[in-house]
């Protein structure tokens, strides 16, 4: 389960912590393809030691991680509730590549369940804020050593509409069961 | 781990006290460090409702979102704690987020980064931070008179902790009260559903007559 495949040390700062001067990201280093670490110790350990800036200025530096994955997002529902709870449940399967994916279309090696609950001024962001989630999920899962299915199959949802006062069922039918591909994408923990 | 993703449901369900007086309305609120040791309560806090966690499950790790307002590079000094409440009333001028009795477990999470107005920043920032605030959200679950869909608190420099540290060191963060659009505050629990309840067989004594 390699959905994170890389590291990479990017610098964003100059100065001094106690006068920090922003710049724009210049990627400092990037580790070796397969090398995946969790802390800037371990990211700059890997650095020749002649290259490697003093301790004091890894405040300057940021880690970051090549993912690579395919995800289905299925809708279960949303949660019954009166008042209505405005929470979406859906299950997601991940597969590394859109080849693993066409091989193996029934062992995703990872799933997970999201419920997530919006209100009358996020709505507007459903989509994005679920794939958010989703991404956010997998770098997690990955340093937390997540099992590979974790879905909460105790959720009681419901497709009536009468429990979903925000329209989080229609809103959410653009991503029902179509993969979505993110492919070498660098992302922070 | 499954995940359940929370927004904050109403404008007092944020709030502060700082040098400034109790707040719950502002549009942003300064999180971090204050300046004023002395202000009875100090602290920050957000109240999230419905929170379906049974007993049984395991919290593995816990996660605030929130939008930053105004790009700053400046340092922000966290100590990020859960109120040790079975269902967390919201707050309010006499019950402030720094009032409310916490739990042991505290995470220190400070930073020293720019961070660029409009874009949603994770807290704490550390895998491993994420996961003792998991460890804090727990405390309140085991307790009692915990069930699942009560309310919880997320305290931030509570004057209730002894190590409260009274160094101003804060940045302006998106509330509930905000009018920019999905900029509500979240927390993002990730969980192992515990084992499925079952009622026990009738067990049916033989008696010697």
């Amino acid at each position: 389960m390699a959905f994170l495949t890389r590291t990479r040390i990017v610098q964003v700062a100059t100065g001094t912590p106690a006068a920090p001067v922003a710049i724009a990201d210049n990627t400092f280093r990037t580790g070796a393809a397969g090398v995946v670490v969790a802390t800037m110790a371990e990211a700059m350990g890997q650095v020749p030691a002649g290259q490697r800036p003093p301790q004091a200025d890894w405040w300057q530096y940021k880690l970051e991680y090549l993912v690579d994955y395919v995800v289905i997002p299925t809708l279960r529902g949303v949660k019954p509730s009166t008042p209505a709870s405005n929470t979406i449940v859906f299950d997601a399967a991940f597969w590394e590549t859109a080849a693993d994916l066409a091989a193996n279309p029934n062992n995703p090696p990872r799933r997970n369940t999201f419920s997530h609950h919006f209100t009358v001024k996020s709505v507007g962001g459903t989509v994005t804020a679920i794939r958010a989630s989703i991404d956010d999920y997998l770098v997690r899962a990955h340093f937390g050593n997540y099992p590979p299915d974790d879905r909460d199959l105790r959720i009681a949802t419901t497709t009536d509409p009468t429990f979903d006062p925000l329209g989080l069922l229609t809103r959410f039918a653009a991503l029902n069961n179509q993969p979505i591909a993110v492919v070498a994408k660098w992302r922070e923990a | 781990m499954a995940t359940l993703t929370l927004t904050l449901a109403a404008s007092s369900d944020d709030a502060l006290v700082s040098d400034l007086a109790y707040d719950a309305t502002g549009t942003t609120m300064q999180v971090g460090g204050t300046n004023s040791t002395s202000a009875a309560n100090t602290g920050q806090g957000f109240r999230f409702t419905n929170v379906t966690i049974a007993a049984a499950d395991t919290i593995n790790s816990v996660i605030l979102k929130l939008m930053k307002s105004a790009t700053v590079f400046s340092t922000q000094n966290n100590r990020w704690v859960f109120a040790n409440e079975d269902n967390s009333a919201t707050f309010s001028s006499g019950s402030p987020p720094g009032s409310r009795a916490i739990v042991a477990t505290i995470v220190p999470d400070s930073n020293n980064l720019n961070e660029t107005d409009g874009t949603v920043y994770n807290f704490p920032r550390a895998g491993a931070d994420q996961i003792t605030l998991g460890t804090s959200l727990a405390a309140v679950k085991n307790r009692a008179g915990w069930a699942s869909g009560n309310a919880v608190s997320l305290i931030n420099n509570s004057k209730q902790d002894a190590s409260f540290v009274g160094t101003s060191a804060r940045k302006a963060w998106h509330t509930w009260d905000s009018a920019t659009a999905s900029s509500e505050p979240q927390l993002v629990i990730d969980y192992t559903a515990g084992a499925t309840w079952s009622r026990p067989l009738p067990q049916y004594v033989p008696v010697l007559i």
